[in-house]
């Protein structure tokens, strides 16, 4: 439990893969992300598994993780009895998803269940989510082959050194039939802020939906979307190969990249001033306000990385807007403040680190 | 899958019509042509999405397979039809054996296919020692230690030595590859 805190207690004073603002296409494209989805074949699935199974497969899988068989300095955290505002933190950094993070219900989730994560974040492996082994690899801006080379060399030493659920004909075989196949989820996380301003972005949706694309919220399933971030994934797991589906990933978000671009451009040259304005506010507000909800500072660091992106804004570098993005979220915000805040002394600590930060340079 | 109503997109609606509980047909419609009948796409969540397509009055073979598969459960884990029906998650890697005569239309439905063509996991259960053989192999030591047989679990202490001195050889042979 102690190594737990202290582990994201660094965490919290770093800035994590996908935020460093990197990587090709990061004006637009923030992170790719890559899943696979595994399970063990002597254990029952985690539909149906007991406390017992659920823990042996937690201490197997944890030994293969930061052993030898993986070899790549994981640290393993033990999520089951960890404070809530930690697993807020990993969740706030995209390491854990929303179900593995269980906020709120904290003596229902799965106890025996964890993440194995590298130093640079880039690889975060979680045990007992829906599927015994969820392996994930994240790359700032549009990186696809490159996180898949080393999720998949990743996913062979595991292979290597524990049997899994696999059939020649369905593939990896998974706890829902969605994933079975590859179990290959391709996700990138988008920001359009052009195409919301234009209202834009049914199109883009509707004719990523009839590829059989889905986009979710800002932290993956089932999540809303908050400042103009969207994350797209592919929908179909079985019967294409991971490189075929990396192939068609890398056809779609160009479109879409080379979209938001064309529109922002036009944004500029037909109404500039209304751009400058709301991206200038946006730096005013941050600024100046003393109180401010996590949705708020949102919009206006999507605004003002707009901003930056537009040529608009030059004082405000884009890792500072990064920092912001991710030390405003409450998990972090809570930490940095060493103590539990409610909401509404929230927006006040929230509003002071932003000025803070803002100021700092 | 085609939409049947017109006959362009791919299908990613899909439902039965029922009257007075009676399935009168399948319907396989595209998101649009879905929208236009006034199906709100946010209607569906995943689980009765799901649900739905795994229902075997909606399979081809109807009636027949629907009862044999009522009356089959896995004998690994015990999962029943109609609790996949109701949770559409499976239970065991062996459910994919006891159920696929569900599972094979629902694949062709969801993902368009019913066979895999990623990669296939390298080297299951040939020369490499596994990494479960020494967990069991701990536990047992464990075991023996705590029941004061120190014998034997010094035995079990040089095979799982053994093991590791195996696997680090392999190790420094395969230099691992990206494929």
């Amino acid at each position: 439990m102690r190594a737990m805190t202290q582990l994201v207690n660094q965490l919290v004073n770093q800035l994590g893969e996908w935020l460093k603002g990197e990587g090709p296409e990061s004006d637009i494209v923030i992170s790719s992300r890559l899943r696979l989805a595994r399970n063990l074949a002597d254990y029952p699935f985690n539909t149906r598994s007991s406390a017992a199974s659920r823990k042996e497969v937690e201490l197997l899988l944890r030994e293969t993780l930061t052993g030898r068989a993986v070899d790549r300095g994981l640290t393993y955290l033990s999520l089951g009895h960890a404070p809530i505002i930690d697993r807020q933190v990993l969740l706030e950094r995209h390491l854990i998803s929303k179900e593995h993070a269980a906020l709120g219900k904290e003596h229902n989730g799965i106890v025996e269940r964890g993440v194995a994560v590298s130093r640079q974040e880039n690889l975060a492996i979680l045990v007992n989510e829906e599927d015994h082994l969820r392996l994930q690899c994240l790359r700032s801006g549009l990186q696809f082959e490159e996180a898949w080379e080393e999720l998949n060399a990743v996913d062979n030493a595991v292979a290597r050194a524990v049997k899994l659920a696999f059939s020649p004909q369905f593939g990896f075989l998974t706890c829902c039939p969605t994933n079975v196949g590859t179990g290959l989820r391709i996700s990138v996380m988008l920001h359009l802020p052009a195409l919301v301003i234009t209202k834009q972005l049914d199109k883009v949706f509707e004719a990523l939906s009839r590829i059989n694309f889905t986009v979710r919220g800002f932290f993956g399933e089932g999540t809303q979307a908050m400042g103009d971030f969207f994350q797209i994934s592919n929908q179909i797991t079985l019967g294409k190969s991971e490189e075929e589906m990396i192939r068609d990933m890398r056809k779609v978000v160009p479109q879409i990249v080379g979209f938001e671009r064309e529109v922002r451009q036009k944004l500029l040259e037909q109404s500039r001033e209304r751009v400058e304005d709301s991206v200038c506010r946006s730096l005013g507000i941050l600024r100046a306000a003393r109180c401010i909800t996590t949705e708020e500072t949102m919009e206006r660091l999507s605004a003002l990385r707009l901003g930056v992106h537009l040529g608009l804004l030059t004082d405000v570098p884009i890792r500072t807007i990064n920092e912001i993005f991710l030390c405003s979220q409450p998990g972090h915000l809570q930490k940095l403040e060493g103590r539990p805040l409610e909401a509404a002394e929230r927006d006040v600590a929230r509003a002071a680190l932003i000025r803070r930060r803002l100021a700092a340079r | 899958m085609k939409c049947e109503n017109c006959h362009n997109n791919p299908a990613t609606f899909h439902y039965v019509e029922r009257q007075n509980e009676e399935i009168v047909k399948d319907v396989h419609l595209c998101e649009e042509c879905a929208r236009q009948k006034g199906i709100p796409a946010m209607q569906f969540s995943l689980s009765t999405v799901l649900g739905q397509l795994i229902d075997p009055q909606a399979l081809t073979g109807g009636p027949k397979i629907a009862k044999e598969l009522a009356e089959v459960a896995c004998p690994a884990c015990g999962m029943r039809y109609a609790e996949f029906r109701q949770k559409t998650r499976l239970g065991c890697a062996q459910d994919y054996d006891v159920f696929r005569k569900a599972l094979v239309p629902l694949f062709e439905k969801i993902q368009g296919s019913t066979q895999h063509a990623g990669k296939v996991p390298p080297q299951t259960g040939t020369h490499l020692a596994r990494q479960q053989e020494l967990f069991d192999l701990r536990r047992e030591m464990e075991r023996l230690i705590k029941a004061e047989n120190y014998e034997e679990a010094a035995r079990i202490r040089d095979r799982i030595r053994a093991i590791e001195i195996e696997i680090q050889k392999q190790r420094n042979n395969t230099a691992e590859g990206p494929g």
